[in-house]
């Protein structure tokens, strides 16, 4: 009887608001084919790809890999601990996700500066343009995150959510996931995959 | 309603559970990380990565967006997209080499 207590049933309705959703099948749409023609343009230009790869911040990248998913399981503490109705503990989890993708940002500003200052923009070539274009769209989008965050954090200090209504909650955690999600196929397909 | 519909989970076993997924996670990143210094095929480093990638998105979407509980269209959909992509990047590559 307790463990019947204690279950959650399985249905068919979605963690967040259903617009959240289709706003992510919109994203996860774009960044396919930036994915596709990076992966496309790399096989038609093998040596350049091979010669930019060389000179990639691997450590970088696994650094930001590590912190984005670190980010992800707080804003699951997050949800967790909203839906037992424990409305401050669920800013303070919100508040270390921003902290993990605050490692993120300055990694990845610090990656960019040392590339910058390497000679590599833009414009050096092919890879680098790939390169700076869906690293940097990613980069927005986590800084873009990190804005629902906070006003999420924001509302559930001031009490804005309770057990049973916490939808802004799992609204922000499911476009955080997104994010991270993303990362996790841009980590191998840029920083792995030589 | 069906015995199997119902998944006993009380929050402090939820947090158990989501840190354990965050440390596979995190052990998976690190050891596809370690693969691009060894000195192995490309084909195969990439082959293993891919199974990764599909692997660490299947982890997030279940367990981390919580769909293995929710919609099965959409978990369908978000799983869908990492094998989809995995997939042509690894054809890509293959028809590269």
């Amino acid at each position: 009887m307790k463990q019947i207590l204690n279950a959650e049933i399985r249905t068919d309705s979605l963690p967040g608001d259903f617009a959240i959703w289709i706003f992510i099948l919109a994203e996860l749409g774009v960044f396919s084919i930036f994915f596709i023609a990076y992966a496309v343009v790399r096989m038609l230009n093998p040596e350049m790809f091979a010669e930019g790869y060389l000179h990639l911040n691997r450590a970088a990248g696994l650094i930001n890999t590590l912190a984005l998913i670190t980010s992800s399981y707080f804003v699951v503490r997050a949800v967790i601990a909203i839906k037992t109705g424990e409305e401050k503990r669920c800013c303070l989890w919100l508040n270390w996700a921003m902290v993990a993708a605050m490692v993120y940002v300055v990694v990845k500003l610090w990656e960019y500066t040392l590339s910058f200052q390497a000679g590599y923009t833009l414009h050096t070539n092919t890879f680098y343009m790939f390169y700076y274009l869906l690293t940097f769209f990613h980069f927005a989008h986590v800084l873009l995150g990190m804005v629902i965050l906070f006003a999420v954090a924001r509302k559930a200090k001031q009490g804005g959510y309770t057990s049973e209504e916490h939808r802004g909650v799992e609204t922000g955690a499911s476009y955080w996931h997104m994010v991270d999600l993303l990362w996790i196929i841009l980590f191998p397909l840029v920083y792995v995959i030589h | 309603m069906s015995e199997e519909c119902l998944l006993i989970e009380p929050s402090a076993q939820k947090v158990r559970y989501a840190t354990k997924i965050w440390l596979l996670l995190m052990f998976a990143t690190v050891f596809a990380a370690g693969l691009s210094f060894l000195a192995i095929d490309g084909l195969l480093i990439t082959l293993i990565t891919i199974v990764i990638l599909i692997v660490k998105g299947q982890l997030i979407v279940d367990h981390f967006m919580g769909l293995r509980t929710s919609s099965a269209f959409w978990r369908a959909v978000m799983s869908a997209y990492c094998v989809v992509i995995g997939s042509v990047v690894l054809v890509v590559y293959w028809l590269g080499k």
